[in-house]
């Protein structure tokens, strides 16, 4: 009976031990302004309506710029740019949405008409923050 | 008695001609005085003859025109494009003294002025025989007027002469004479005497129509020109004009891009046809001519980029979905970029002409070629970009021309003209109130690996306007 007591805490330890492991962290998004356009506003959604998404930059992405943004998940990634000087905003969104695990880095480069993903360091930062190359 | 012809205007005649004119003057004399005998200085005089003694005076003009760009033309072309025009006028001046042989002059002196045209279409500034040939029929028209005028006075000093003066006669003194180049006038009994005093006809410059189809140098007259104030004034009018025309205009940016230092990148057309009515007065004559150019460009035209693929670099780029942000309505990324402009111009400038006109009185050919450039303009420039609207005005010289191109004939016993017209003129660079943005054409961005279409900003857009038109008019 004793023999029987340990073996069922032993089987409950090590099926609570496989649950408590470390949790992966967010993946790393450094989106690159490399259009030819300020971009106004950078929106990630999961659905392909980008109306209620909030933007991820607090100023307008300058040419040459680019924001890091960390998060995990299957998402949609929308920009907002002038269609040309003068004229009114025009939103890009990706005709598909990317898919971004935790603990990889990515980069994604966004170009006039299309936008490029690419796998690229981890950036361990727990904030959305711009940087200009 | 004739004295030797003074040729006063031209130094550079040759001897031979001076000769030759002296022998054209005797000759018009002697077929005008039948009665009488033509002696020069030299020949004796025969007893008894009624002496009166002519100086004649001769002075000549000439004028050539030429259009020098056809003959640098046939020049540079070694004579294939035959073409150089010439024309214009020569002008022969005749008087005639007269005096008795006590040298009291007899009348004041007969004069005739004498203008003729000529004209070359072929190897004009190689050609001098149709210069000739006018002052043939000048000096022929101004001898012939001059020695019927000096026989006539000649007939009235006889018939004034009393009677018991005698005066050789005859057909064997002129007989005599005429073989020789003597000139001089004997008097004749045969002369009527019903005449008593002579007045030398009025010194009216005379101008010889051309008498065939040829390079018209002034108007030809018209039997049926009336000199009343109110026809003199619609005759100025030209006539009613009605014209069947198509017009257009076109506008065009060009800047400096990656894909050259002189791309197109905005354009736009605009065209009307329509008819007119309008004043037409075809040219009746072959000239320079040098009109002002004073107008108003008011033309309202869209200008706008073009269309151009952007393909994607690498497998796996994700293209961009354009939409609307405040609808989510897709959009045409790659529609052009097209800006409403309106464009005006009032404009001052000075122009050159030339007519060409050939013909008779029955019909008349014409062609004309015309520019001009403006020396001052001062013009308006408004932009609809997006939903802003910019302008501005500002004062420019010499950006501007035109040219215009006609052609015709003219009936003017029918009253009727046809004609064809081409029109044209070019606005450089109509300055925007600000850079407007258009598109390069596509081309690879080797540092980004990516297809993209440069923004190029202009600063401006030329304009082209044209009209072609074809019409018949009624000629008051």
């Amino acid at each position: 009976m004793r023999k029987l007591q340990l073996v069922v805490i032993a089987l409950i330890t090590t099926a609570c031990g496989s649950d408590i492991g470390p949790e992966p962290g967010p993946a790393s998004l450094v989106i690159e302004n490399n259009s030819q356009y300020v971009l106004h506003e950078i929106r990630m959604h999961e659905t392909e309506s980008y109306a209620d998404a909030p933007k991820l930059n607090v100023e307008p992405l300058e040419i040459g710029v680019s924001l890091v943004h960390h998060e995990t998940g299957t998402f949609f990634v929308t920009v907002m740019r002038e269609k040309f000087a003068g004229g009114e905003d025009v939103a890009l969104t990706t005709q598909f949405p990317i898919q971004l695990l935790g603990d990889n880095g990515y980069r994604l480069q966004v170009f006039d008409q299309s936008f490029r993903l690419d796998p690229a360091p981890l950036i361990k930062t727990s904030s959305t923050s711009t940087t200009a190359r | 008695m004739v004295e030797p012809l003074d040729l006063q205007a031209d130094p550079a005649v040759e001897i031979g001609a001076r000769h030759a004119l002296d022998d054209g003057f005797r000759s018009y004399l002697e077929s005008s005085a039948q009665w009488g005998a033509v002696l020069s200085r030299e020949d004796p005089v025969p007893a008894g003859a009624l002496v009166y003694t002519v100086t004649p005076r001769v002075s000549q003009r000439h004028s050539v025109s030429r259009t020098y760009v056809l003959d640098v033309l046939l020049v540079m072309t070694m004579g294939l494009v035959p073409f150089g025009l010439s024309w214009g006028e020569v002008e022969v001046e005749v008087s005639i003294a007269i005096r008795r042989a006590d040298e009291s002059p007899i009348a004041d002196p007969l004069r005739s002025d004498i203008q003729a045209p000529h004209s070359t279409v072929v190897y004009g500034a190689f050609r001098a025989d149709e210069i000739e040939a006018a002052f043939r029929k000048a000096y022929g028209r101004a001898f012939a007027d001059t020695s019927r005028a000096l026989v006539a006075a000649i007939e009235v000093e006889l018939a004034n002469t009393p009677p018991s003066i005698p005066m050789v006669i005859g057909e064997a003194l002129l007989a005599a004479t005429s073989s020789t180049s003597s000139i001089a006038v004997t008097s004749s009994a045969a002369v009527p005497r019903a005449l008593a005093v002579f007045t030398p006809p009025p010194a009216v410059r005379v101008y010889l129509e051309p008498n065939e189809f040829d390079v018209l140098t002034r108007p030809l007259a018209h039997q049926d020109d009336d000199d009343a104030l109110l026809a003199r004034y619609v005759g100025a009018l030209g006539g009613v004009e009605m014209a069947a025309f198509r017009g257009g205009a076109q506008v065009e940016s060009r800047t400096f891009t990656v894909n050259g230092p002189d791309e197109v990148v905005g354009s736009g057309r605009a065209e009307t046809t329509g008819y007119r009515f309008s004043f037409f007065r075809p040219p009746d004559r072959t000239g320079f001519f040098f009109p002002p150019s004073i107008g108003l460009l008011w033309q309202d035209i869209t200008i706008t980029g073009f269309r151009d693929a952007i393909p994607l670099a690498r497998t796996g780029d994700i293209p961009a979905v354009p939409s609307d942000p405040k609808t989510g309505v897709g959009v045409d990324l790659g529609a052009p970029l097209s800006y409403d402009l309106r464009l005006r111009s009032g404009y001052l400038g000075q122009g050159i002409g030339l007519n060409l006109v050939a013909g008779t009185d029955d019909v008349q050919l014409f062609f004309t070629l015309q520019g001009h450039v403006n020396l001052v303009e001062i013009r308006y420039v408004g932009v609809t970009v997006g939903v802003n609207e910019v302008e501005g005005t500002q004062a420019v010289g010499f950006r501007s021309a035109g040219f215009e191109l006609q052609g015709g004939l003219v009936f003017p016993g029918a009253h009727l003209a046809l004609r064809g017209l081409l029109q044209s003129e070019s606005f450089f660079e109509f300055d925007f109130p600000q850079p407007v943005e258009f598109q390069a054409g596509t081309r690879f961005n080797p540092d980004k690996e990516v297809f993209e279409r440069q923004r190029a900003f202009v600063r401006g857009a030329s304009l082209w306007t044209y009209n072609a038109q074809v019409s018949i008019s009624y000629l008051f």
